[in-house]
Order: structure tokens, then sequence, then C-alpha cells
């Protein structure tokens, strides 16, 4: 019985155009074709980060309550605004953020282009408008990253480049690779309590084997070679080797182990514990550049301040302790591929979401905050980002951006973090593809947005 | 199967179209289809819808006027009512402005325009809601080419007497016609601005214009279902839904400059349809059966291109693909694999649902294609399952196919499959097991069972040698490998 532990990633060409091809039954007939990509202008990309952790504060995280805080006669009382230099935030609830300031730079001058949930997250994970006529085939950013990046994969690389955590309930869904091979599409984890199932469920090992035997023994037919069968077979049985090598991987399990040690400090939330993996993933340097953590729930139209619900302070600790722990960790580890340097020096973490809320008082009916697209607040951390640093500043209600901080002396759109994180990878965000399925050209970053020509670039004053 | 008579599977065929899993299947898809999101209207819209359309199948309404009533319904005071429930079609494309209880109305009937387009004339409209198409389509196509974005507008015109209002989001809107009509001045909250200009509503295939004396919605509802190019749109859709592959291929790309074998493009271009005659034909056959659905699924269903085998003696060229000279095989949809695996072990989840409107309990669902949504169904479990298989979430992406590492590592080692295949709780294989059935009867029923089909004597002799040695562990074991066996995600 033929049984060599062999994945998709690490699959020859031939047999990727096939993966992309026509095992997609139903998919693109043009699939198959290699891409042409062409170079835009004179783009220098950065080249400071070989890997990125996007924490993806779904649902909208009010500024005025986190990053760029307000008091007002509606502040809870433990919310202990404070100054931190030139930052407010509640240090009643931020505990631990603090500390790892000097880490990270807040960017207070963040804009949305829409209010609905589902366009304004479909931006975040593309960097490009909902086109209804091209979404099938427009690549998340995470998938174009690792379409660029595969000339770098190892032969050891047995992980999918992409993952993506807790994704799949998202307002816009989990974005795939589009047009790109199937294998630079993320690969999605649901991680609650603990680790997904990515090894034989425990006590099972000896049963999982034994039916794997199984199955080969009486799939053989379908399985094994043979002309005038359908591809699909083949690509499929594929798959299932990629499975089965991962479930067989001996560094899977140290990457899925979460210790109570790290329960205790990174919170033991889905977030908390998305982010440990997220680490264990980066520090196995087993193949995987972008990780894409989900962390939902900030929609607050009512109640956002109420007690004993998942309110927004509740989600702030969750996201404080799971996000500082991440930063330190990543500070005190050596980086894997570059020597005298940490993994946080070359990964690139951000933190943010699709929009911000309304400032001032909560609304009278409902307690809560709609959805506010003129300004909101994120952080960057390591990958060549600055560390310490504020940019941007709101007026004295948190809702009108007064100086945006950077050259582009306007707000910073996600188009322009998707530049930035493109040049921090070290790839030329101003290239497109040409051979798309629909014929229209796909640029890594349009020139427009949805409603206007903006000209989109990346946020130099973020790198050191 | 052990039916003798010759017309054994035209019978079958009549008898799966009449069925209540044909209105389930279809239903399902067609909401697929029209994106019908509870997300986006809310859930009694699309309580209402649904009803409305698995009734409107399974009497097998005249598809040209279940489309009708989709364009034309009005919901003057909510679409809380049951007569309202077509309106979520419309209600779905609703656009917000800056804050999300602004109605951009001519942006909603852009929104309305390029899906119309899309799901009714398998055409692409996207590209010249924003732009002309000189300059920008050469390359895409040579229709769209000598289309400019006013001709958009003036389609869109028709709708720009149309108002739909949320009252509440997510939850209540009302859709009338009393508004001024449609403004090229507007501004957007999705598109480029608009120019300006004057415009009147006309049909952009025809170039036929509206009596504006007349309500506007049933004038385009009556141009677009009486183009040739409705029909040749649905059958293609349907085709694909059948082959795995459009005669014009991605179903929304349809070139209509392109179509004609007797008036070629000229080159490079080439005649879109890969077979231009068969696509006519179908259509035809389609219209002059008062555009019923079954009668045209009856027709594929019979026919001898769709009875095919999967094998083919000697290679199949890529290049044959178009052709259909031989059956593809397809991987079950998301819903379908659900299904499929909870019908072979008999583990059903037996899914509560609550009425979001009322509170009440609803019955239990055992089949995921007996929902209204992709998010009817609020199981932790089976959502992950059904989406590791590619089901779309009516919301931004469609369905995706093809498969991936995760799914075969879902059917080998989730409890959704694993708890299945466990000889307790009534499951197929406790059944089984604890009858007073010999082990080879046992690995006949679950053959036929999983895979609809009685083991090959090779396989049957290697598998009874599994429950031969352990009758509990080789029933399981062989339940779980015919549950993981290629034929058995695949339909061929």
């Amino acid at each position: 019985m033929e049984l060599t532990q062999r994945n998709v990633p690490s699959l020859t060409r031939r047999e990727l155009l096939r993966v992309g091809g026509l095992s997609l039954v139903g998919g693109f007939l043009n699939s198959f074709l290699p891409v042409n990509v062409r170079a835009g202008g004179n783009a220098k990309p950065m080249g400071t980060a070989r890997q990125v952790i996007f924490v993806n504060l779904e649902g909208g995280m009010s500024q005025v309550d986190s990053l760029d805080a307000r008091e007002g006669a509606w502040t809870p009382g433990d919310f202990d605004i404070r100054s931190f230099s030139d930052l407010k935030m509640p240090a009643g609830v931020f505990r631990n953020l603090p500390g790892v300031l000097d880490k990270i730079t807040v960017v207070r001058s963040l804009a949305a282009w829409d209010a609905v949930h589902g366009r304004a997250q479909y931006y975040v994970q593309t960097g490009h408008p909902l086109n209804l006529a091209l979404s099938k085939e427009v690549p998340s950013i995470g998938a174009v990253v690792c379409h660029e990046l595969a000339k770098q994969r190892k032969p050891t690389d047995s992980l999918p480049a992409y993952i993506a955590m807790n994704s799949a309930g998202n307002q816009a869904g989990l974005i795939n690779q589009g047009f790109l091979a199937a294998e630079f599409g993320p690969m999605s984890l649901t991680i609650d309590d603990g680790p997904p199932n990515l090894a034989p469920q425990k006590g099972m090992e000896e049963t999982f084997r034994r039916r794997w035997e199984r199955l080969q023994q009486i799939d053989q037919s379908l399985r094994g070679k043979s002309t005038g069968l359908d591809r699909s077979y083949a690509d499929y049985h594929d798959y299932y080797r990629g499975a089965y090598a991962m479930m067989n991987d001996k560094r899977v399990p140290e990457i899925l182990k979460i210790t109570d040690e790290d329960k205790k400090r990174y919170g033991g939330t889905p977030i908390g514990n998305s982010l440990v993996l997220a680490r264990n993933l980066l520090h196995a340097d087993a193949g995987t550049r972008f990780i894409l953590a989900n962390h939902g729930g900030w929609d607050h139209h009512g109640n956002i301040y109420k007690e004993s619900t998942r309110n927004h302070a509740v989600l702030m600790r969750e996201l404080d302790v799971a996000f500082s722990s991440l930063i330190t960790d990543l500070a005190n580890t050596p980086a894997t591929n570059s020597q005298g340097k940490t993994m946080l020096d070359e990964t690139l973490v951000i933190a943010m979401g699709e929009f911000g809320r309304t400032p001032g008082a909560p609304s009278e009916t409902r307690a809560g905050r709609e959805h506010y697209i003129q300004v909101h607040s994120g952080m960057f951390a390591g990958g060549g980002m600055k560390s310490g640093a504020v940019i941007g500043k709101t007026d004295e209600h948190g809702g009108k951006i007064v100086d945006a901080g950077w050259s582009g002396k306007r707000p910073i759109y996600m188009e322009d973090i998707a530049c930035t994180i493109y040049s921090a990878l070290g790839i030329d965000w101003t290239k497109t593809i040409e051979n798309t399925p629909s014929g229209r050209s796909f640029h890594y970053v349009e020139p427009a947005s949805g409603t206007q020509y903006v000209g989109f670039e990346p946020v130099r004053e973020f790198f050191a | 199967m052990n039916d003798a008579s010759a017309n054994k599977r035209d019978a079958l065929i009549d008898e799966l179209i009449d069925s209540q899993a044909w209105v389930d299947h279809w239903s399902y898809w067609y909401g697929d289809l029209v994106r019908a999101a509870a997300n986006r209207i809310g859930d009694p819209a699309i309580k209402h819808f649904d009803q409305w359309l698995r009734q409107s199948l399974a009497e097998d309404k005249p598809y040209d006027q279940l489309v009708t009533q989709m364009l034309t319904a009005s919901a003057p005071n909510t679409n809380w009512m049951p007569d309202a429930a077509p309106t979520a079609f419309l209600a779905r494309w609703h656009v917000t402005g800056a804050s999300m209880y602004d109605d951009m109305y001519e942006d909603t009937a852009d929104e309305t325009i390029v899906n119309a387009g899309r799901i009714f004339l398998g055409t692409n409209y996207q590209c010249i809601s924003c732009h002309n198409g000189k300059g920008f389509l050469e390359k895409v196509s040579l229709d769209l080419v000598s289309k400019k974005r006013r001709d958009f507008w003036q389609m869109a015109a028709f709708f720009g007497k149309t108002r739909v209002r949320v009252i509440t989001y997510q939850d209540r809107y009302t859709i009338t016609d009393d508004g001024t009509g449609y403004d090229s001045k507007a501004g957007s909250t999705v598109r480029l601005q608009r120019e300006g200009g004057g415009l009147q509503p006309t049909f952009i295939l025809t170039g036929e214009k509206a009596d504006p004396r007349k309500p506007l919605r049933p004038q385009f509802a009556r141009m677009l279902t009486g183009n040739p190019q409705f029909a040749r749109a649905t059958v293609n859709l349907i085709w694909k839904q059948f082959f795995g592959l459009g005669i014009v291929d991605p179903v929304d790309s349809f070139d209509l400059a392109r179509q004609d074998p007797q008036r070629p493009p000229p080159a490079p271009w080439t005649v879109q349809p890969v077979n231009p005659e068969l696509l006519d034909a179908l259509a035809g056959d389609f219209a002059n059966n008062r555009f019923s659905l079954k009668h045209f699924m009856r027709t594929i269903s019979k026919s001898r291109v769709f009875q095919l085998s999967s094998l083919l003696d000697g290679e199949l060229k890529y290049r044959y693909k178009p052709y259909f000279a031989r059956r593809y095989v397809r991987l079950l949809t998301a819903e379908q694999a659900h299904d499929a695996i909870s019908q072979a072990t008999q583990v059903f989840g037996d899914y509560k649902r609550k009425d979001r409107v009322y509170g009440r309990e609803l019955p239990p669902l055992r089949f995921w294609t007996e929902a209204a949504t992709p998010e009817d169904i609020n199981n932790k479990e089976a959502k992950g399952f059904l989406h590791t298989f590619g089901q779309s979430n009516r919301e931004q992406f469609d369905r995706q196919p093809g498969g991936s590492i995760l799914q075969a590592m879902m059917l080998m080692n989730s409890s959704f499959v694993t708890k299945r295949v466990v000889a307790e709780n009534n499951s197929l294989v406790a059944q089984l097991v604890n009858s007073m059935k010999s082990n080879a009867e046992i690995v006949d029923e679950l053959y036929l069972a999983t895979l609809s089909r009685p083991p090959l004597p090779p396989e049957k002799q290697l598998v009874l040698a599994w429950l031969d040695t352990n009758r509990k562990q080789g029933a399981e074991d062989l339940h779980w490998s015919l549950l993981n066996k290629l034929d058995f995600v695949f339909n061929y």
C-alpha cells in the first residue's frame, strides 16, 4: 500500500495546476493558467516583515471607549480613564496594554468607506470594495501575501501559508483565494475553549490508523492510478493525503498545545487561545505566514456597558490580556529566520476592525453606539513598525480627525493598510494581474475606492 | 433496482421531480442564487419569501410569472404580510447611506439591475454601472464595450420610482412606487459618483422605451421575461447545476454579441456558447412549455447526455471538457453532504429552531435543505461542517466549489462523522449490529444505505473479514470507510 506523506502545500507545480484547475469542478475554467503578474510603477517595498498576525476586531470597536477614550457622564466608574503621555485609555479595563505601549504604535486616524458590516469587513479582508460581479475572483489580502511568498516556501513547510481563526461566522464570511491557486486560500479553524481537531481525536488514535488503512484497501479503485477515471478523484485523494500528513506531523501537537500558563496569561478566551496558537504556529516555522484571528462581538448598538453581558468592557479586557501577552512573547522570543532579532521584529501584528462607533453619549433609547465611518482606532506592532508612537489626533469628542498624523494628510483607509502590509512584507503593492477569469485586471490595491479616486499608499510614518 | 420494467428510470425521475425533496433542494439552491440572506432583510421577510418560493416550485408556477412577481410586488404597509413575500427579492438589494438608516434609492435601483442581469439574463452589468464599456472592456465583452453608463442608468430607471424604505433595520421595510424617478445626479455610497444627464427608462437589450404614464416595474418584467435571453440564461443556469459546467460558463458571463453562429463575431472573438444550437433548442423547449421548471428538468434528466457514464474509454483531454462527451463527477454541495451523511447513518441533528418574530418553537429540522437560510440552523458542529464544504453565506460570496484538506479531515476526524458511525443510540450501525442479521447482510445494507449499491464480490469478501473478526468494530469501521469513500462525496 502506497502511503507517501505528501500534502498539498508541497505538491509539484504540475500537480498544483491540477489542484487549482480541473479539480475545482464547477470552478473557473481558466484558473489553471498561471497568473501573469505585472509590476506597476516605482514602488519600493520596505521588506521589514516576514509574516503577519491580523487581529480582526469584527463589529466595530468604540474608539472613544478604548484607544482614543473620552470621559463623560456615561463612562462606567471602573473604566478609570487616564493619560499615558499623549494617549487616553481606560486603565481600569486595559490593565496590560500600558505595559507594552513602548512596543506598539496606536493609530487614531483610521476611517472606513462603508457603514454596513458585511461590506466594511470585506474591505478589511481584501482591501477592495465589494463588487459582486468580481467577488468570486477577488483574493483576500492574506491570499495575495501567500501567493507572493510562495517562492520562499521550504521543503519542510507542511502547514498552509494562510490560517484563519474563528472567521467562518464573520459578517463578510471568510474571503478566500479567489482566482489564485487553492493552496493560497485560508485554512479555516474554529478555536473556542481549546485547539481545533488537527490531530486524531483523543483516545481514537489507534482506531484512526486502522480505519485509514482499511479505507485505502476498499477505495483502491478510485484512489489508485487509473485511466479514464475523472481527475477529481485523484485531486480529492490528494486532500486526504494532505490531511493525513498534517494529522501525523510531529510538530502539530506541539503547535496545538495551549498550556494552563498560556490560558492564564492570554485569558483562556477564544481570542486568547487563537493568539496562543498564532504564536505557536509562527514559532514552529512550519510554513504559515499570514494569520487572521477574528475577535467578534463589538457591535453594541445597545447595552454597551450593561453588566453581566458580553459588553464592550468585557471584549476590551479579552483583547487587552491576549494582545499584550502576544506582543510580550513575540518580543521575548528569538526570531526564527534572522539572527539577533526577535519574533516581534519579523512579525507585523495589527489589531483593528471595520469601523468605529458614534462618539458622545450612548443612545438614550438603547444605551449603545451606532456604526461610525469617520474615525476609528487600531494598533500596529512589530515587522519594522515604530514602537511607542501615536499617530493621528481627533477632536474633543473623538469623532473627527483633526490631524491625520501622516504625509497623506487624510484619513488612513483600509487600502492604505493593505499597501502597508504588502510593503512591510516586501511586496510591490502596485502590481496588477491581467489574466483573471473575468478579464478585468486585478489591482493588488485599486486606485479608486468604491466611490472616489484617492491614490492609496503605504503609511510611511508607521515604519521605524 | 429490482424493478424490471423498461421505463423504470423515467418513472423514478418523475417521482423524484414531484417529491418534497425536489422542492427542498431547488428552493434552497434558488435562495442561494438570489442571495436571500436573513441578515439583510430580517427573518420574517425571509421566512415569508422561503414559503412563497417553496409553494411556487411545488405548484410548478411558470418561471416567467415567478420572476414577474418578484420584480413587481409591493409592500405598502410592511413586509410582514404574506402577500408581500416576493418583495424580499428587491428589499435584499437595499443600500444604506452613511448612516445605516438612510435609504439610497438610486443605489438600490442599480443593485437591482446588476442582480436582475446576473440572475435572469446571465449578463454582467456591474462594470458599466460605474463607467462606459469603451476603454475598459475591450478584452472582456464585445457587447458591453459598446454600452455606456447611461445605458445602465436607463435600465435602473425602471426602478427609479420604487422606494425601498427601511423601518426597523434588519426587520421591517416598505416598498412602494411613489418616487419621482431616477436622479442621475444622486450621490452614491457604493459607486463612483454619478455625472448626471437626462434619461428615460429603456430596456438595454432591445432599446424599447417605457411608457412613462404606466407603472414602470411591470413593463420591465414584461420586456425581461419576453426576451429570448431570459429563457437562454435560465436553461444555462440549470444545465450548469446538472452538468457542473454551463453551455456558457461562467453562467453570468453572456456576451450578447457572440451568440449567433449565423452572424459570427469578428476575429479574434469566437461564438461564445460551446453548442449554440443546443442552447437555443433548450431555451425554446423551456419557453414553449410555459416556462415549466419541472418540465425542463425532466427533459434534461431523461436525456442521453445526462445519463452518460462518468467513465470514458481512453484519456479525457482537457480540451474536450466543454463538449459534454462524458459525465463530469461533481462534488456534493455542502448541504447535500450534510444531508447524505445524516440519511446514511440514520443519525439526525433534529435541529431546534425558533421563530425569530414570535419566539415560538418551530418543528426541528432533519435536513439542511429544509432550512430557509444558512442561518436558520444554529448548531455549531453542523455549521462548521457546512462552512468547510463551501456553503454560501448569501451575503458576500457564493458557494465555494472544490475540495480542501480540511474537508478530508472533517470527513475522517470530526465528531460530526465519527459519532454517527458508533454502534449506539439507534444509529444504523447500532440497529444492524444489534439485530439478528448475518454479517454478510450487514455489509449489504451498509453499502446500500451509503452508496446506493450493493458491494462488489471482491469488496464484500474484503470487508466481511472485518466483521467476522469483530462484528461491532468491523461494522463501525466499514460505515466510516464508506462515508470516506470517494464515490460517497461525489455525484457521478
